[in-house]
């Protein structure tokens, strides 16, 4: 880059030019250990382990079939998000649809309720004595199992398509339609229209959302293990409680986090580049004309199934159980928030040295850095947890089974969010604000400060808000390294659904529906007005 | 600007951004409505903080003398059948009891791994099997005689490194109104049958499923064993992750037959005397009649005012106010001499268990291998 940046002057002056690298590097540094930390640490243990056992999980009929099943479902439930939120995203975008940003929002709004929260209220809801199936007895008919593998596919789909819809919409946003429109005037039906003139803007958002939902799946584990489909992520689970080495959790770990890295290389390399940005000089905004009433039937049907379900089945067990509040409510929403707030801190403050050498820096180290990071993101949290408490436990057992190791775990799952976040609104920071401030006399540390900081705010408050909403929906890290005798609102949702407690399940539940929607809602206020 | 980047995570960042903002629009104008509610939900998250802070603590002042204030304990028992005497104890002695829940296999593997380090001191198992394989590899210490001699002899290690609680019988809960009494067998062996298919629901990771296992292998043998297992899953037996999640099933019609503990169903009839479901017990002698014990461990590393309060819990747990609690609360069979059983369930003596040796059960990994073998665990 031609122009002086943060990080060119940084090298100037020696003295404070090393300090200066220190404080950015590092906290990279701190980073790229963690999350790496985990993976390593589960090397060691599964080369330790004996040979034999190594070899032969490997190598076992089921292990293949495993695979197959864990890819299975990924793919399926990833290909259905994405033909949802093309769908929603086009309906969402027509000029004749009413409550557009009502829409919206209810089509969003699933991104509060964790896969796991869906599958509870959903087995609260069809249980024989909830709402739904309730009702279904009552008419003679038996209420559908949601154990196995539609089931399974059915949940996650309907509580992760947002993570493809964001994406989508908001390059569905971009497109320009004038290629659509010309392709119209020269004769093409709308649909080969759209594929010529507006699909083109929408493969690599539609692949990456895809992407991002098919990584959610595959390291999903408490919807399946709810809806008892063998993943991956529930074998390992059941392997740490089951067998007295774990050695076997260590190598099938390594196995998912193999198929994680490969998911990640091929999307790298296989997805579809995007156009250069373009101003859009006509916003895309179809016409439904007639297909408008089949449109808001599907997508208010689909909110019915993300959210008036759920809600009903929450509130119906609520009201089963009566208003008697129990003691560890209090206890457990206090841990949940905590630990999200803390997460959130140490997030944003390491989100900022690191998108200062992200986005101002330059060379291979900055890019590999990145890549440290998404693959943090990327890793399942039962592979963290293990990595992280086998490593606290030989290493630094002063912290094993204490705070500070699951607030790690948060960081390396979830510092992926904040750095996101920052990253694009430093990026929207143009280096001619800084350049003044240094011709007008200001040192690079008075600019950071002075000038850099406060426009970065709003991104860092964001990202914090994103990180702690994942840090309270989170549960399979959680469940790992909570401290004895501690409890989240996500850990005690789970305990109660397992032992069929859905009427003490219920409440842990609405609450972490009601604090992940305001959170969301904090995140969505900077979306632009239809 | 960075061109829209297709990596994955890169965006989550467009996505939720709009791309005409403009930043230095943004720094002339006013706080944001977003500004203000994120300043508003962050004071909210710092409230949260001392709330934290103070419900945690006890609330009794302690006489704790030279026992530690808190100490830290795994269960294998479920948290609604333990917490409420755990709960007595706190208020009672005002020793913290921290308690991490999990399955009895899990927290058993969970010890071998930490040894020294495991902050836990007490192991609350679910059967015995699970403490002896414990004891067998080295990690437990003996209890104090006095506590010791509170049970009979059969339901106590006799190297004194564990105490039985309370007794549990295995049985088979029906559906009432499926299920008629003379068409269950006498063995649970006779389920692995066509006539059953899919009719019949177990938990094979729960503790007291694969004690009953281990009895199994060692009245009949590894290979019936295995056979039997193989069947059960050729046979489409369900799996529940606990025993409650079983007898809600039964209760509710989704399965006719569920291989439990016997005191759950008698939990569930407390709650609603209608529950269309009963218990039957397997024939005299029967591997499905095991008369299994929870029991407590000391575990070998803990040491000074944490052993204390350890043993003092351990002394709680026999005490007769915790021992009718058990029969009373949880319908299982108090351990400790001179406390009456359950009411309206026939007496200890009365049950003709098979002839095996509590410790014998010790062999929790041979059983864990034999249910991956079978796939009856992943």
């Amino acid at each position: 880059m031609a122009h002086p940046t943060v990080a060119d002057d940084v090298s100037e002056k020696s003295s404070s030019a090393l300090v200066s690298r220190l404080a950015l590097w590092g906290p990279a540094l701190v980073v790229v250990a963690l999350s790496l930390l985990p993976v390593l640490y589960l090397f060691a243990r599964a080369a330790l382990a004996e040979p034999g056992v190594a070899l032969d999980l490997l190598t076992r009929p089921s292990t293949f079939e495993l695979l197959v099943r864990s890819l299975g479902l990924a793919l399926v439930v990833s290909v259905s998000s994405v033909a949802l939120s093309l769908l929603l995203a086009l309906v969402t975008a027509a000029s004749d649809m009413p409550m557009r940003r009502l829409l919206v929002v209810l089509t969003v709004a699933p991104l509060a309720v964790p896969c796991y929260v869906g599958a509870s209220a959903y087995l609260a809801a069809l249980s024989p004595r909830g709402p739904v199936g309730g009702l279904l007895v009552a008419l003679g008919l038996t209420p559908p199992s949601l154990h196995g593998f539609f089931g399974a596919a059915f949940v996650l789909t309907l509580f992760s398509f947002p993570l493809a819809f964001l994406p989508i919409r908001a390059a569905l946003r971009r497109a320009d339609a004038s290629p659509f429109e010309a392709a119209r005037v020269l004769g093409a039906g709308p649909l080969r229209a759209f594929i010529v003139g507006i699909w083109p803007a929408l493969a690599p958002a539609s692949f990456a959302g895809g992407t991002l939902v098919l990584l959610y799946a595959l390291a999903e584990l408490g919807a399946v293990a709810l809806l008892r489909f063998d993943t991956f992520s529930r074998v390992i689970f059941i392997q740490l409680t089951s067998a007295f080495d774990r050695s076997g959790a260590a190598v099938v770990s390594l196995l998912l986090v193999a198929c994680v890295v490969v998911v990640l290389v091929l999307a790298e390399l296989l997805g579809p580049r995007a156009a250069p940005a373009v101003d859009r000089s006509r916003p895309f905004a179809p016409r439904l004309r007639g297909l408008v009433l089949p449109a808001c039937a599907f997508s208010f049907g689909l909110s019915t199934l993300t959210l008036f379900i759920p809600a009903t089945a929450f509130l119906w067990w609520l009201r089963a159980r009566g208003s008697e509040l129990p003691s560890w409510l209090w206890r457990s929403l206090s841990v949940s928030l905590g630990a999200g707030l803390v997460a959130a801190l140490v997030c944003a403050a390491l989100s900022l040295p690191l998108a200062i050498l992200l986005v101002r820096g330059q060379g291979k180290a900055t890019r590999l850095l990145a890549r440290v990071v998404d693959v943090g993101f990327a890793l399942p949290g039962l592979v963290v947890a293990l990595g992280l408490s086998t490593f606290a436990l030989h290493a630094l057992p002063a912290v094993y089974g204490r705070f500070p190791v699951l607030l790690a775990g948060y960081v390396v799952l979830f510092l992926a969010l904040s750095l996101g976040s920052v990253r694009g609104v430093l990026a929207r920071v143009p280096t001619s604000l800084e350049e003044a401030a240094r011709v007008l006399g200001c040192s690079p540390r008075q600019t950071l400060w002075r000038v850099t900081l406060p426009l970065l705010v709003p991104g860092l408050v964001a990202g914090g808000a994103l990180v702690a909403l994942s840090v309270m929906k989170e549960l399979s890290l959680t469940l790992l390294l909570i401290p004895a005798g501690e409890s989240t609102l996500a850990t005690r949702l789970w305990a109660y659904t397992d032992e069929a407690m859905y009427a003490d399940a219920a409440l842990p539940g609405s609450l972490l529906v009601v604090v992940a929607a305001l959170g969301l809602a904090l995140v969505l206020r900077h979306e632009e007005a239809p | 600007m960075e061109g829209a980047s297709t990596h994955p995570f890169a965006l989550l960042e467009n996505g939720c951004h709009s791309r005409h903002r403009d930043v230095t629009a943004l720094s002339m104008t006013r706080p944001s409505p977003l500004a203000s509610a994120s300043k508003l939900t962050l004071v909210a998250l710092l409230l949260a903080l001392p709330l934290a802070c103070s419900k945690g603590a006890p609330t009794d002042g302690a006489e704790a003398g030279s026992a530690a204030k808190a100490i830290t304990i795994y269960s294998g028992r479920a948290e609604p059948l333990v917490a409420p005497v755990l709960e007595r104890f706190q208020k009672e002695t005002g020793i913290t009891v921290k308690v991490r829940y999990g399955d009895t296999a899990a927290l058993t593997a969970l010890l071998l791994e930490e040894r020294e380090r495991s902050p836990a001191v007490l192991f609350f198992a679910q059967d015995a099997g699970a403490l002896g394989a414990l004891e067998s590899k080295d990690l437990l210490a003996p209890l104090p005689a006095d506590l010791l001699v509170r049970v009979g002899p059969a339901y106590r290690a006799p190297s004194g490194q564990w105490v039985g609680i309370s007794g549990r019988v295995r049985t088979l809960v029906y559906n009432t109104d499926k299920v008629k009494p003379e068409e269950l067998p006498g063995s649970i062996l006779e389920l692995a049958d066509e006539k059953w298919a899919g009719r019949v629901g177990w938990a094979p990771t729960n503790g007291s499923f694969q004690a009953f296992v281990t009895g199994v292998r060692l009245l009949h043998g590894d290979e019936l064993a295995g056979e039997w297992l193989m069947a059960m899953n050729k046979y489409g037996a369900k799996d529940y992750p606990k025993n409650g999640a079983i007898v809600q099933a039964v209760g509710a019609g989704e399965i006719d037959v569920g291989l439990v503990n016997h005191y759950y169903l008698h939990r569930a009839l407390a709650e609603d005397p209608g529950f269309p479901a009963r218990n039957h017990y397997a024939a005299p002698k029967d591997a499905g009649a095991l008369v299994n014990v929870s029991g407590l461990a000391l575990l070998r590393h803990a040491e000074g005012p944490e052993r204390e309060a350890a043993v003092k819990l351990a002394s709680y747990l026999l005490s007769p106010e915790a021992q009718s609690y058990f029969a009373k609360e949880t319908f299982e069979y108090p351990l400790a001499r001179d406390v009456s059983g359950p009411e309206g369930l026939p007496a200890l003596e009365t049950l003709r268990p098979p002839e095996l040796d509590l410790g014998k059960l010790s062999d929790l990994e041979g059983t864990l291998t034999l249910l991956r073998k079978t796939k009856v665990l992943p």
